[in-house]
């Protein structure tokens, strides 16, 4: 032991020693130390009078803080009863009202507004647009995917499954039209399409050639594909069955009762050839193997407020495929809504990426983390270099 | 040597240094008294829940925007008082109700599976929560949750009111295959779940093991035998899969919240 | 001075020592290798390889088991059963008790390794293992506990050394939070179910675990501090006064922070309030275990240039005075209104565990194989090497999680001029995956530490052997 012992001069140790040479000195602590200690003990005291602290039974204090008077933290603006003391969900009530303030003008609006007429005021559509993001992601998102580019399951465990899971919003292909009233509708009451199965109906050959040529009118259009010799069985099997009876004959589908648009290039399910004889096969939410497609209903369900339908109705025509309010009236005829379907947009981005985080946002992010870690790395590379780089004191 | 016997802190804590069972006692007493202070006010004290089986309470109440006392059995489902008198007829905003059989053994693969650790079940009283999730959440809507599930980290969505969010179809597919439905999503692809079959034996066992709890326990008149009886017809060819989203579709609805009444106070 | 005189002349049970320390070496490795799978699957989720037994929700609590009882369960054992023999200067009170202990615990985490996976939870953190684990676990306990404790009573020196203040505080605490929390109905011998639910059962679980993290892994590895800091650097602690002071005010204080979990939960408001106004207290104590620990070496700054073992125990001092920081802060009402369920709190954890508490178990370990086999390290270079990769290692993944633990709480809380949420909640899962990339990175590089721990440690023991056959006098430690 000893030199090291006394190296500090005149501090002894308490003279207990263990294992040869384990030792303390006798050092005060810092005086900042004891300060920092009675300090805390008094802040600690402090706290507990300001906050709701004491775990006893006493009419009306228990949760309300012990509250010595004028001591314990009350709500900004309000007088020292012991009503007003602070309480997490006194707490909640003024943020929200907050909130609730900037929101007010434009929720009174929206109360006695048409999803159109929203739409056609630019202040209220863009309000709209920014709180429909969060309730769109929240309740539809899961099967339109973000931002409505759909959600295509992959079909990794079942074959069966693979394909669109909801249609793809963000393009201009609509199954029930796409002005802002048919899409104000489906939100409001929800939809369920429904497409018999046709596996006992035709023939295993006769499904395979039909799907061929809803194949290939899609590829190509109508037109060139009813010229197309190959597909020519299928396409008597589409005209003889019952296809056209929702379809059209121009296969183009019928918004009234949401049957698919088979000419373009867009899939609702999948394009797959064994995509299309599943759902020809087996048809839609018609029972046994059958792909699944039930909007529900947001109203019933009580999830969403009227205005909230409104929002998320106009949110969803802005995502670019909405068909302006002029063609509107038109879209009840086929063809014209097919038209416009037959230019859509194809969708090739699965993962929308987030948008750009709030630049302020990262900024500080990235100041704390970064001024804390670095911090600690200093902290504690001082100490290892301190005196080490230079002449060391003390010992000999 | 000579520094030897000198005390440098007080004789007494000489004493606790020298005698290995002073220190014992000593620690021992020091380290007990915040659990005390914290944990055992819960069990007695209003507010916290604690019922007696029998539709009676520890004094909890809470009051509506008038001062009225809101009846407990508007918050806590009692089928004694109800009009609706039996679990299936219990309707969301009944109140607080035990678990299904089968939503039981959706909870039990639920724990196994540590979702928990990625999903919470507890909304905090702030706007964002509440704009995000829904109200927050009360301390009788965990009441018959035996192993609570609040969570810690939320790497995924809370879910204390995902019931009835999505469609059962959706959460088939999304606990499936996750990415197939939010590319995004870091969530493990849980379909394993749909080959096994929920254990009939192990949750009708857990129903009983549940009415025998000391402190919550679900009331016999709720879990009766008779009802236990019929729980493996419920579960009957049920899947792990089925299991897991009947006990998702029961979270956070049963409870019909008032707007802007104090259900923590 | 009759201890200095004895402790020559004892014979110490040293073997399960040993034993304990190759353990603690191992599953170093082990821990923090299922640390960076699992921090690999949130960053690439392909990584569950869609095998029940190993998806993130079974992965997770192998890991914070391994790394708190497997890997900090043998470095606490190891250097407990080394620390009290040698400030006592006598031998265990029973050695034949100390081997079951070591073959009770590794038994236990052999069970962890096979229940966890196969999913077997008690659905609380850090208390997943079935019921019939945690008997063992309280069996094994006890029977370090007995042991511990007597070891000091047949103690032949005047004074227990602070080390053993700590290692008593923890073994008492623990045998509390372990029995009160573990308290539970088995269903069938795979499950069972807390008696406790809802509120109540928060607090207990919290009350565990905070008090594991503050007894366990902060008070017992306090214990380590104290011994091996003077030891390496061969000076006197700082100061006496400073360790009663501290240790009385950690040992009280640090049982009421449990509830910091559990801010703005559904307990009533005063909980949160008597956990939160404590926590901030607990700054001062906290650091007075660091500073003691740091100012031990006044005098003594130099030796940090050659001795690399010294600069896991500074720098451990240091992140421990960062994390016991960090956490304070963490618990004020308003920034755990923020930090709460985000990677902020992941990253609080870790500036503790890979910072601190592994820091501090490296430099024990290390000093402790050359003592006990009698021999210098196989390679110093290695050990400085050691040094750098694991601080680098701990400071990318504390960072990673820091920037993206505040900026997802942000991200939650923003709202825009509307009066509207600006983020939807996947916004905030895709803008993580950098940051969980960096902890994956950061965490590797602090594994790849581990493993050159692992062979500088192997290697030494093989030069020690063969020196020992040549050379029998120096067989005994
Ligand atoms: C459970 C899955 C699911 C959810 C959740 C869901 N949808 Fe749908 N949605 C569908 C399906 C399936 C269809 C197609 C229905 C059909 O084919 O009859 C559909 C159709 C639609 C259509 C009509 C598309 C067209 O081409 O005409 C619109 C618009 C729409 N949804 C909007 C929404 C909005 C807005 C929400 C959120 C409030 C939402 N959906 C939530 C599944 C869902
Ligand atoms: C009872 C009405 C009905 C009949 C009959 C019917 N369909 Fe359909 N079909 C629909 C509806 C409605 C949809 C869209 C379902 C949805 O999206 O929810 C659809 C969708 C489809 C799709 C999927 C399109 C895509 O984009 O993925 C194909 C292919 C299809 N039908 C082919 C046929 C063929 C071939 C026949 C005749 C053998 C036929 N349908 C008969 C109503 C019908
Ligand atoms: C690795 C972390 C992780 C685990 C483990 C995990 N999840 Fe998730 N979960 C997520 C993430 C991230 C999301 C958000 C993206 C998404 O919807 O997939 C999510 C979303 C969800 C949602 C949709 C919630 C909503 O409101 O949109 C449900 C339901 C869900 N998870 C259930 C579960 C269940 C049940 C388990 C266990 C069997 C589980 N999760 C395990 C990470 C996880
Ligand atoms: C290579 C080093 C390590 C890596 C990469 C790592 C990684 C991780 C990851 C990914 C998680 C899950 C976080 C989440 O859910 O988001 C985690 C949790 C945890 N780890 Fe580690 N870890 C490492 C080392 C350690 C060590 C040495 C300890 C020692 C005690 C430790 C203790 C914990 C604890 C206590 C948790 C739970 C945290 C919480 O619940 O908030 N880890 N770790
Ligand atoms: C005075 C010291 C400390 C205080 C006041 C403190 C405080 C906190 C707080 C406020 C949280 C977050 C709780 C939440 O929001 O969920 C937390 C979490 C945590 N801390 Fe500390 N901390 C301290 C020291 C430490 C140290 C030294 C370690 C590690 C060795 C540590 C390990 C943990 C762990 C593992 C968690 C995660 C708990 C969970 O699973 O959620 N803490 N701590
Ligand atoms: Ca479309
Ligand atoms: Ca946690
Ligand atoms: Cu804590």
């Amino acid at each position: 032991m000893s030199e090291n012992h006394k190296a500090s001069g005149e501090v002894p140790t308490t003279g207990h020693l263990w294992d040869d040479d384990l030792a303390d000195f006798v050092n005060q602590p810092p005086k900042w130390w004891m300060l920092g200690l009675t300090a805390s003990g008094i802040w600690v005291v402090v706290y507990w009078l300001m906050y709701p602290a004491v775990p006893v039974a006493m009419a009306g204090t228990f949760f309300k803080g012990f509250g010595l008077p004028g001591l314990s933290l009350h709500l900004p603006g309000t007088d020292a009863s012991s009503d007003n003391k602070w309480s997490a969900i006194k707490e909640l009530t003024i943020d929200t009202q907050e909130l609730e303030e900037v929101r007010k003008p434009f929720e009174d609006k929206l109360k006695d507004m048409t999803p159109a007429a929203i739409l056609a005021d630019a202040n209220l559509s863009e309000y709209v647009a920014r709180s429909g993001k969060v309730l769109f992601s929240d309740n539809c998102a899961g099967c339109h995917g973000q931002n409505g580019v759909g959600t295509f399951q992959t079909g990794k465990f079942s074959q069966r499954e693979q394909g669109y899971m909801a249609p793809v919003l963000n393009d201009d292909d609509w199954l029930y039209g796409g002005d802002i009233n048919a899409i104000h509708e489906t939100i409001v009451g929800g939809r369920q399409g429904m497409m018999t199965p046709h596996k006992d109906v035709l023939s295993e050959q006769q499904i395979d050639d039909v799907a061929k040529y809803v194949i290939a009118m899609s590829a190509e259009g109508k037109d060139a594909a009813d010229k197309d010799a190959a597909v020519a069985a299928g396409q008597k099997v589409f005209a003889e069955s019952d296809c056209t009876a929702c379809h059209g004959a121009d296969a183009k589908g019928m918004a009234a009762m949401g049957s698919a648009n088979l000419t373009d290039k867009v899939w609702r399910f999948d394009g797959s050839l064994a995509g299309v004889k599943q759902t020809i096969s087996y048809g839609v939410n018609a029972g046994d193997n059958a792909r699944v497609a039930v909007m529900p209903n947001f109203t019933a369900a009580g999830k969403l407020s009227p205005t909230e339908i409104k929002k998320l109705a106009v949110y969803v025509h802005k995502f670019g495929g909405g068909v302006a309010e002029a063609v509107a009236d038109a879209v009840a005829t086929p063809a014209v809504a097919a038209d416009a379907a037959t230019v859509a947009k194809p969708v090739d981005a699965q993962v929308v990426q987030a948008p750009p985080v709030k630049f302020d946002y990262v900024f500080w992010a990235l100041m704390i983390g970064t001024a804390g870690a670095f911090s600690a790395l200093l902290f504690a590379l001082s100490f290892l270099f301190k005196n080490a780089l230079t002449k060391k004191k003390g010992e000999a | 040597m000579s520094d030897h016997d000198h005390i440098y802190s007080t004789k007494f804590q000489d004493k606790v240094e020298r005698s290995t069972l002073v220190m014992f006692i000593m620690t021992a007493l020091t380290v007990a008294v915040g659990g005390i202070v914290e944990i055992v006010p819960l069990f007695y004290l209003p507010n916290t829940a604690m019922s007696g089986g029998d539709g009676t309470f520890n004094g909890t109440q809470h009051k509506d925007l008038q001062g009225n006392v809101i009846p407990m059995d508007k918050i806590v489902w009692n089928p004694a008082t109800s009009e609706h008198k039996s679990m299936d007829d219990w309707q969301p905003g009944d109140g607080v109700r035990p678990y299904k059989p089968l939503e039981l053994a959706g909870r039990q693969v639920f724990i196994r599976e540590g979702c928990f650790l990625c999903h919470s079940q507890m909304i905090r009283p702030f706007r964002d929560e509440k704009d995000r999730y829904g109200h927050y959440s009360i301390a009788e809507e965990s009441m018959y949750d035996h192993t609570y599930q609040w969570g810690s980290k939320r790497t995924g969505p809370d879910i204390a009111r995902l019931g009835g969010k999505y469609s059962d179809e959706w959460h088939r597919k999304h606990l499936k295959y996750p990415r197939d439905v939010v590319p995004e999503s870091v969530m493990p692809n849980f379909f394993f779940l749909e080959n096994a079959k929920v254990d009939v034996e192990k949750t009708t066992k857990t129903m009983a093991v549940m009415t025998k709890m000391p402190f919550n326990p679900v009331p016999k008149t709720i879990y009766s035998a008779e009802y236990i009886a019929a729980a493996p017809e419920a579960l009957k060819d049920k899947t792990e899969m089925d299991a897991v989203i009947a006990f998702l579709q029961s979270l956070g609805n049963h409870v019909k919240f008032e707007e802007g009444v104090n259900y923590r106070d | 001075m009759e201890a200095h005189a004895k402790s020559v002349t004892v014979k110490y049970d040293m073997d399960v020592v040993r034993w304990f320390t190759i353990a603690a070496v191992i599953f170093g490795v082990v821990g923090t290798f299922i640390g960076v799978y699992v921090a690999s699957e949130l960053a690439w989720p392909f990584l569950n390889f869609d095998m029940a037994e190993i998806t993130f929700g079974r992965l997770r609590p192998l890991h914070t088991n391994a790394v708190i009882f497997a890997f900090g369960g043998n470095v606490l054992f190891a250097t407990g059963y080394y620390i009290v023999q040698r400030t006592g200067a006598t031998k265990l009170w029973s050695n034949k008790l100390a081997w079951f202990h070591f073959w009770g615990w590794q038994t236990i985490i052999v069970c962890a390794v096979i229940t966890l996976p196969l999913g077997l939870s008690q659905g609380k953190e850090y208390a997943e293992l079935p019921w019939w684990v945690d008997i063992m676990i309280a069996v094994v306990w006890l029977s370090y506990g007995l042991n511990y404790v007597m070891t000091n009573v047949i103690r032949t020196t005047s004074h227990m050394y602070v080390s053993n203040w700590f290692t008593m505080g923890m073994i008492v605490m623990i045998t509390y939070l372990h029995v009160v929390n573990s308290m539970a109905i088995p269903v069938d011998w795979a499950t069972s179910y807390s008696i406790y639910s809802g509120v109540q059962d928060a607090m207990i679980q919290w009350w565990w675990g905070h008090n594991a993290v503050g007894f366990y892994l902060t008070g017992g590895f306090l214990g380590i501090m104290y011994y091996f800091i003077p030891k390496q650097s061969g000076r006197p602690v700082f100061s006496y006064r400073l360790s009663v002071l501290h240790f009385w005010t950690l040992s009280f204080g640090y049982v009421w922070l449990g509830a910091h979990h559990l801010q703005y939960t559904a307990l009533p408001d005063w909980t949160g309030s008597l956990g939160a106004a404590i926590s901030l207290a607990m700054i001062i104590p906290s650091w007075g275990g660091a500073m003691n620990g740091m100012m031990t070496l006044s005098g003594a700054w130099d030796k940090l240039r050659t001795d690399y073992i010294l600069r896991f125990l500074v720098t451990a001092m240091a992140f421990y005075a960062m994390s016991t920081f960090d956490g304070p802060v963490m618990a004020i009402k308003s920034v755990n209104a923020l930090s709460h369920y985000t990677d902020w709190t992941v990253g609080h954890v870790h500036a503790g565990a890979l910072g601190w508490m592994s820091m501090i178990s490296f430099g024990a370990l290390y000093h402790m194989v050359k003592k006990l086999w009698n021999t210098e390290m196989y390679s110093d270079r290695l050990v400085n090497i050691h040094f750098w990769i694991a601080l680098i290692g701990a400071v990318t993944y504390v960072v990673a999680m820091w920037v993206s633990g505040i900026m997802q709480g942000l991200m939650w809380r923003d709202y825009d001029e509307y009066g509207t949420l600006t983020y939807t909640f996947v916004e905030s899962v895709s803008a993580m995956h950098p940051y969980y990339v960096m902890r994956a990175v950061g965490g590797a590089i602090f594994n790849l530490g581990t493993w050159v721990m692992l062979f500088n440690v192997v290697m030494t023991i093989r030069q020690a052997s063969a020196t020992r056959a040549t050379n029998p006098v120096a067989a005994r430690a």
